[in-house]
């Protein structure tokens, strides 16, 4: 599941302290951030601040039912749990 | 100078030494410079600043607190924020940072990133972000914070008005560095100032505890985190007030229990900010309780006052009437109350007050006895030197020699 372009990063991840359980950000690098973290959370500032990177990446839950949570902040597609 | 020219001036005196970045937000938290590009780093010191910051600036800004806000969060970044207020609407948020509190901040740091696995490309841009972070020692934030506040709002505070976040729910483990002299030079002046207010439940202790804090930032040793630094900083000021308390009046039962509580307080303490917080609480408690012991003696609130105002200003010529004018008495009446209830007269008091001050310059400073003698207006060397001799059996230079701490 992918993230819109042109959400505001800041509100996308205090949404996300919100969720229940993990939510994870991966790149097509291979890069593997759990979002709940604050250092993720700084790491995946500085990868936003690149479009492409950031809507390239993908996001999967833990717990479906945080998708809820985000669904505003994320392309409608189906999407991935781990 | 308008607002944002004397800001820019900041800015620039502050990047003299340090890349610490300013930034500048409507009460609403959005950017006002909002004409960065969005590559910049500073667009990223400003995500993290709404990330971290958010929250705590919301609380500040509902508690009506103007004064100045320090954030420090587990990964051992620390902010500063100052608020402008027009009225009693605040108009805008400027903070200063981030910076890191000690040299192993950064080390910390990467060895976080490290437990991320990250790849080249994405390793590269995110190292390059921390690593453009200044260390900074907290003390010195602390003046940055002070004079950013006067820069924006033109009042004079301290760095006791600080105030620290509150809250932290996970570790913070840093250290700071040293930037400070191999020279103790004044530390025990002021420190021995601050003790004589403390002992005597003078409630301007906060000024002479700010001298001694300009001083030294605490006593010099790394254990490579910032945090036990500041825990074993504040146990050494709970030590000295625990004792001074017992000086001035407190039973050592109560002193020492009110030790152990808050040396508890202290080691329970998750980042710097509180455990400046818990300082602060709890010289303000050995404090009153020092008073309160001495409003049970016989000296009245006037009486203790005026011995107050004579600790205050004892560089100065005191005169009896100034003192009665102080008090609000006649002389006549002023001098036989004072006599009744601390034993002995106004003239005697100061002489002895001003002796005592005598014995810290001359053995936490380097001035001459003419010096000293002027600075504490004696009229002349001799009187000083007489008058020396007749309470402490020794001449100002004997004492000198006998008790110089330099």
């Amino acid at each position: 599941m992918h993230i819109k372009p042109d959400i505001h990063v800041v509100d996308f991840l205090k949404q996300v302290r919100k969720c229940r359980s993990e939510v994870l950000f991966e790149t097509p690098e291979g890069d593997r951030l759990a979002l709940k973290s604050t250092l993720s959370q700084y790491i995946f500032c500085t990868i936003a601040s690149n479009p492409l990177h950031f809507q390239s990446g993908t996001i999967r839950f833990e717990n479906e039912e945080d998708q809820k949570l985000l669904s505003d902040f994320l392309e409608a597609e189906t999407g991935h749990r781990f | 100078m308008n607002l944002q020219e004397r800001l820019d001036f900041f800015q620039q005196l502050i990047q003299c030494s340090h890349n610490l970045p300013l930034h500048s937000y409507e009460p609403e938290l959005i950017l006002t410079n909002s004409d960065i590009p969005p590559e910049a780093a500073s667009r990223d010191d400003a995500t993290f600043i709404l990330l971290s910051l958010g929250d705590s600036i919301r609380s500040h800004i509902e508690k009506g607190i103007r004064e100045p806000l320090f954030v420090d969060d587990h990964l051992g970044l620390i902010w500063i924020v100052v608020f402008e207020y027009e009225k009693n609407l605040p108009r805008g948020i400027h903070t200063l940072g981030p910076a890191y509190s000690g040299r192993n901040s950064y080390q910390n740091m990467k060895k976080e990133l490290d437990k991320h696995d990250l790849s080249v490309s994405s390793r590269i841009k995110v190292f390059k972000m921390f690593e453009h972070i200044p260390i900074i020692p907290t003390s010195q934030l602390f003046q940055y914070a002070v004079m950013l506040h006067y820069c924006v709002t033109g009042r004079r505070i301290t760095t006791n008005d600080l105030h620290f976040a509150e809250k932290s729910t996970q570790k913070q483990s840093s250290s700071e560095i040293h930037l400070i002299t191999e020279e103790h030079r004044g530390i025990w002046l002021a420190e021995q100032e601050f003790m004589n207010m403390l002992r005597e439940g003078n409630p301007n202790y906060l000024d002479a505890l700010a001298r001694c804090s300009s001083l030294s930032d605490g006593p010099r040793f790394d254990v490579g985190d910032s945090l036990r630094r500041a825990k074993s900083t504040s146990i050494v000021l709970l030590t000295l007030c625990s004792r001074t308390a017992i000086e001035g009046g407190v039973t050592p039962s109560v002193a020492y229990t009110l030790n152990d509580y808050y040396m508890q307080m202290i080691e329970d303490c998750k980042n710097i900010a509180e455990a400046s917080t818990a300082c602060h609480i709890l010289v303000e408690d050995y404090v009153q309780r020092i008073q309160q012991e001495k409003s049970k003696n016989a000296v009245s609130g006037q009486i203790q006052n005026i011995c107050n105002y004579i600790a205050i200003h004892i560089k100065e010529k005191l005169t009896i009437t100034q003192l009665a004018k102080q008090a609000g008495y006649t002389e006549y009446y002023f001098s036989h109350k004072f006599k009744n209830e601390t034993g002995c007269s106004v003239a005697d008091y100061i002489k002895r007050e001003k002796i005592q001050q005598a014995k810290l310059l001359l053995s936490g400073t380097k001035m001459s006895i003419q010096e000293i003698s002027d600075e504490l207006s004696f009229g002349s060397r001799s009187y000083f030197s007489s008058s020396f001799q007749k309470e402490t059996g020794l001449s100002p230079s004997e004492y000198r020699e006998q008790n110089m701490k330099l």
